[in-house]
């Protein structure tokens, strides 16, 4: 994976605590069970293909975010037009580094695994009856986005032109499909897409613990299940380095 | 010229609107190093030594009086009283209309919430007692330093106590008296002989039988005359050898009485600090332990400062489990641990402690941790020993308690909180996991010192949330929330305690 992937999604997982989907426009569910390749999520079966029964639910409301990198964004009206004006509007985005980018998606919704114990659980026993990779991870939530707009600079000097067909831009939610967005121009190399349709723009994931028997022999007596974690969260520098 | 300065360390904005008028009258003060150990014989020393007094009383609210004061400064203001010197009291307007006569007529009240509105009398009292001081009479003590007397009454375990004290006494540099108990053959008061040799006396220290004796009549000598005053009361049933409010020790067995009067000693000797800023005696000074140490690299180590099996957390947590009503260790779901946990919370706040900055380590890169313990002695604690006292209490309800480390503004902070149990663990947590993981609702990081009375915002809280210097539960939730998800934050260490009793169990 190039490195200014690698900013792009640090930046993004740092500040949002989720891993940003690469590329941007992959079809990603929750209950996926898959490796980390060069940055991507590989999809290799699904809990439900395997018999594990997951529950996805949805967690908490929607939202807009737009997120821009700390460094070397800088985003501009064209001259011609300004916000809240009557006029076609051109917007211009100019990156001076590699991996700076803009992250605007729309009506941002968490769904995720609701009966995480359980799947925990079956995976296990999945694990031991050898029809489980303990390589895997699972998708365990994600989120998902009506529309969402992101650009990622792979170069350390690029730059890219929208068009608005709207006649006014109500703000500057780059994502909102009613300004009608269309790319006019590129300069340098650079992902994007634009107020594209039903994304899964972020993911956390979750593997089986490692190691999984390694623990202490003697269990306190309790007479109760001690819920112990089965499953561990994938760490950052997975997805960077895989 | 010196005034003693009786305050409670705890309420900054107060004593530094004061302390400007007294800066203004150049006022010298002494006051007490904020320590573990209260000394009587001291205080008693010191009120008589110095040219007069000042106290400023603000509220201290506790569950049984929402206009109470502290006891503290209440007996310092009785010593003061007693030595008959030169005062000046500031009183929170609320305590003394509830407690008017515990106060002498000459106490001028103050509004917490508006202390400009008594400008014009703060200044014009400050200044009165300026002028008052620099004509007071100063009656001074004739003694002689180092000169002390052990006064016991009759009895084997008595006379036992009075030698070792000697003992120790002699150690410390005094030469010692010891007057024989029967000498004043029921004179009582009239024994002058007694009473000059207590006069010449720099210390006393009196050990008292259960029954009254020529021993308690010289007692009450040197109360009357502001002698400084040890007084050890025998008392076979007691088992705890801390000196009490009016300054007696009580003690059952001769080694915790040695142990305790060492402690007065040392507290006596250590005098008074000259002070030109409140804060700086703000801070608890306590003996640090070994096991108090934490090195400021080591996250894992923070584990070691989790006592889940201390008295204190032991009995807060059947608190709660009388109130909950079910085994706290089988709780799992969100709404009950939340509910759990803010249960703790409450129950820490009702103690009304103090927070404070951390104390000074003699060894660089080290920060000292209170236990449960001491912060049930010291009733003051940082922002980790609260972090560490929350996950003892979590983890004796059999919960799993995680602790986080940030740096932000050139400084660190400490949260607590929990991972829900049974949710996945982190394996190595950075900033954005940890982001993840509460945005999840998988964990609950809260402001710790929230508990514990602060003046002003420690961690990420509002002036507003932080209503009467402490934080309502939810509030310090939203807190812990906020502090994570600032964008300057820095994640220091993530401790996960049961995955890290865990580790250490495999190695």
């Amino acid at each position: 994976m190039g490195s200014p992937v690698k900013l792009y999604q640090e930046e993004m997982h740092n500040n949002l605590g989720f891993f940003a989907t690469w590329l941007p426009g992959d079809g990603i569910e929750v209950g996926d069970a898959g490796v980390l390749e060069n940055g991507r999520f590989r999809r290799m079966a699904s809990l439900a293909e395997l018999g594990i029964e997951c529950k996805v639910a949805p967690s908490g409301g929607s939202q807009d975010v737009q997120y821009t990198s700390s460094e070397g964004t800088k985003i501009a009206i064209g001259a011609n037009a300004d916000v809240g004006e009557l006029a076609s509007a051109e917007i211009k985005i100019d990156f001076t580094r590699a991996g700076a980018f803009v992250f605007h998606a729309k009506q941002l919704r968490l769904q995720r695994i609701e009966n995480r114990v359980a799947v925990g659980e079956a995976i296990v026993q999945a694990y031991q009856h050898s029809r489980w990779n303990k390589d895997w991870l699972v998708v365990e939530a994600l989120h998902t986005a009506d529309t969402a707009t992101v650009i990622v600079s792979e170069d350390s000097s690029a730059g890219i032109v929208l068009s608005a067909k709207a006649a006014a831009i109500p703000s500057l939610m780059l994502a909102d499909p009613q300004l009608g967005l269309s790319v006019s121009s590129v300069q340098g190399k650079i992902v994007h897409l634009i107020a594209a349709a039903n994304l899964r723009p972020l993911y956390s994931c979750v593997r089986l613990r490692d190691p999984l028997f390694g623990l202490p022999s003697v269990q306190p007596v309790r007479g109760a299940a001690s819920e112990r974690a089965t499953l561990e969260r994938a760490a950052l520098d997975e997805l960077l380095d895989s | 010229m010196q005034v003693y300065f009786s305050h409670s360390y705890r309420d900054g904005t107060i004593n530094k609107y004061f302390f400007d008028y007294f800066l203004e009258q150049e006022i010298p003060f002494l006051a007490d190093q904020k320590s573990e150990v209260w000394c009587v014989a001291k205080l008693e020393r010191s009120l008589i030594d110095t040219t007069g007094f000042i106290s400023i009383i603000p509220k201290r609210v506790t569950a049984e009086d929402p206009q109470g004061y502290s006891p503290y400064i209440g007996r310092e203001l009785d010593l003061a009283r007693r030595a008959r010197i030169p005062r000046l009291l500031f009183v929170d307007a609320q305590v003394l209309a509830r407690h008017r006569l515990d106060f002498p007529q000459d106490a001028v009240p103050f509004l917490s919430d508006g202390l400009e509105q008594g400008a014009e009398q703060h200044s014009r009292a400050v200044r009165s007692f300026r002028k008052n001081i620099e004509a007071a009479f100063t009656m001074r003590r004739d003694f002689k330093q180092r000169n002390a007397i052990v006064v016991a009454a009759e009895g084997a375990p008595l006379r036992k106590a009075a030698d070792d004290i000697e003992e120790i006494l002699r150690r410390a540099g005094f030469d010692v008296a010891r007057p024989s108990g029967k000498r004043s053959e029921g004179r009582g008061l009239d024994d002058i002989r007694l009473l000059e040799t207590l006069w010449r006396a720099e210390l006393c220290v009196f050990i008292l039988g259960k029954r009254l004796s020529e021993a308690h009549v010289a007692l009450a000598m040197a109360h009357a005359n502001c002698i400084p005053s040890v007084r050890l009361q025998f008392d076979p049933q007691s088992t705890d050898c801390h000196p009490e409010l009016s300054g007696v020790i009580r003690w059952g067995l001769h080694d915790d009485m040695l142990v305790a009067f060492n402690e007065q000693l040392m507290s006596y000797q250590a005098g008074l600090v000259s002070l030109d800023d409140p804060s700086k005696i703000s801070q608890m000074q306590y003996k640090q332990r070994s096991e108090n140490l934490w090195k400021l690299e080591d996250g894992p180590g923070l584990a070691d400062h989790v006592h889940p099996d201390h008295n204190f957390v032991r009995d807060e947590v059947s608190r709660v489990r009388e109130e909950m009503d079910t085994a706290l260790g089988r709780i799992s779901d969100r709404a009950k641990t939340l509910d759990l946990c803010g249960l703790f919370y409450d129950g820490i706040s009702r103690f009304r402690c103090g927070y404070e900055i951390e104390q000074q380590t003699d060894e660089p890169g080290m920060q000292s941790i209170r236990t449960p313990t001491q912060f049930q002695t010291h009733r003051t604690a940082t922002c980790l020993d609260m972090a560490c006292l929350f996950a003892s209490l979590l983890e004796a309800a059999g919960q799993d308690p995680i602790i986080a480390v940030f740096d932000r503004n050139q400084s660190a902070h400490a949260l607590v909180g929990y991972r829900l149990r049974g949710e996945p663990v982190l394996k190595r947590a950075t900033i954005g996991d940890l982001r993840n993981l509460i945005a999840l609702g998988d964990a609950v990081l809260f402001e710790a010192t929230g508990a514990v009375e602060s003046e002003n915002p420690v961690g990420a809280e509002t002036s507003r949330e932080r209503y009467d210097k402490l934080i309502r539960w939810a509030d310090a939730v939203e807190a812990g929330k906020r502090m994570v998800m600032q964008p300057d934050v820095q994640l220091r260490h993530f401790v996960d305690i049961r995955e890290q009793r865990e580790a250490s169990a495999r190695r």
